[in-house]
């Protein structure tokens, strides 16, 4: 059923309602607040499943999960950061912000190949999870600490050094740092698998209705929000320009073949973990990570990475991506 | 009967959400003892600030402060401004009601 079939999923439909909403300027609007309530929803219901079953889990193998979605967290970004800066495209500071998403991951991405994977009856892993966790927030790391180096070669551009070094804006490092590892989804994810983890399996299933049995329903009433916010940003294409548009679907390309192999090779997972660990190399940040760079790296132009992490990574993963690192997985795992 | 007020600055903020905490402690180090915070929406140089996510949310921030503090807060602001932070700032004169609160 992996074809075009595979698009055939009520989240994936409802992402598609949401964008032909906005494109033929319907006057569906989601109540304020809404979005962000229902982000909160997600987040602890994958959190209370994930943590469930990680109870049952293999330590050696949790710790494997940790260490390589550290190593992709790092990893990512960077080759962003490389790819973006090649001949000096683009500038330094929206380099960092935008590379800083695509290191890190986005949920409702992450949940939308669940409901692939399970729409088609394809078992998969809880370790991805856990690897979601960690992968928020390096790469908010490396954005930050690649905008402090290009502050601190813009603030002695010249070899006399005699007047900018001094008004170079101080970067204030502790509370970005604490914004990166105490960010709410971070908090929230992790509190509610620890909370999954730790609660009686017995007291855990009466909470089974609201984890379990509503939960792709509420994920396609979020996909619809997003299918709306993503045609939104359409019109933001031509200030973006080519080469970021590009750049948001190269990049997924590049994250999502090293997810693979994080998966199949290293981690050894069946197909359908692979096909997560592929998405949270794939998934570009649009919740947690924009605060982040608003805050921390001010000098990027938010326009940027909210168009190209919203309006164009995730509709492609959505569309594309997902059934692509599918049959990715199921072809590498068969080598 | 005539009403007494007084004239006093308005300075109106607007910026991204991410910068609440930030703004409030820098109220403080220049003395406002008040303000009023609404969530807001627009458009311009940042891309759509729909209020839909964390990172595309406003506020507006409103004081009402004497010229002095104005002046500070200002300056206070311009710091904002140098590192490269989408605020936009403006005040006007505003007639108070409640002159008591200024001295």
């Amino acid at each position: 059923m992996l074809g075009l079939d595979s698009l055939l999923i009520p989240a994936v439909l409802f992402f598609a309602l949401g964008v032909i909403a906005q494109l033929i300027k319907s006057d569906l609007k989601f109540p304020e607040g809404m979005a962000k309530g229902i982000s909160f929803y997600l987040l602890m219901a994958i959190g209370l499943k994930g943590g469930a079953e990680l109870a049952h889990a293999d330590l050696g193998v949790a710790f494997q999960a940790i260490f390589w979605a550290i190593v992709m967290g790092f990893l990512v970004p960077l080759i962003g950061y490389a790819l973006l800066r090649f001949r000096d495209r683009i500038d330094a500071f929206n380099a960092a912000a935008i590379t800083a998403h695509y290191g890190s991951v986005s949920a409702a991405t992450f949940l939308t190949a669940v409901a692939f994977l399970e729409a088609s009856q394809i078992a998969h892993e809880s370790y991805p999870i856990i690897m979601m966790v960690i992968m928020e927030s390096p790469a908010i790391i490396v954005g930050l600490i690649l905008a402090a180096m290009a502050r601190k070669k813009f603030s002695n551009p010249s070899a006399d050094g005699s007047t900018n070094a001094a008004s170079a804006p101080q970067m204030e490092w502790s509370p970005l740092l604490k914004e990166a590892f105490t960010n709410g989804s971070v908090i929230l994810l992790l509190g509610s698998m620890i909370v999954g983890a730790i609660a009686s399996p017995e007291a855990m299933e009466k909470v089974y209705p609201f984890s379990h049995e509503i939960f792709m329903g509420v994920l396609c009433l979020f996909l619809l929000d997003m299918g709306m916010e993503a045609a939104k940003r359409i019109k933001s294409f031509k200030n973006v320009g080519a080469t970021l548009v590009a750049f948001g679907v190269i990049m997924p390309l590049i994250g999502g073949t090293i997810g693979v192999f994080v998966g199949v090779t290293l981690l050894d997972l069946s197909i359908g973990g692979s096909l997560l660990v592929a998405i949270l190399g794939a998934s570009a940040s649009y919740i947690a990570v924009p605060p982040a760079m608003r805050f921390g790296v001010p000098e990027a132009n938010p326009s940027y990475y909210l168009t190209l992490a919203l309006g164009v990574t995730f509709p492609f993963n959505v569309v594309i991506g997902i059934p692509l690192f599918y049959q990715m997985a199921t072809w590498y795992s068969g080598i | 009967m005539e009403i007494s007020t007084c004239t006093e600055k308005m300075v109106q903020i607007i910026a991204n959400s991410t910068l609440e905490k930030s703004l409030k402690k820098t109220l403080k180090e220049v003395g406002v003892s008040g303000y009023t915070l609404f969530d807001v929406r627009g458009d311009g140089d940042s891309g759509d600030q729909s209020g839909h996510l964390e990172g595309d949310s406003n506020i507006l921030m409103m004081v009402v402060v004497p010229l002095k503090t104005s002046q500070n807060l200002m300056e206070a602001l311009n710091g904002y401004l140098k590192k490269g932070h989408h605020l936009m700032v403006f005040s006007v004169d505003a007639e108070v009601l409640t002159p008591s609160k200024f001295g």
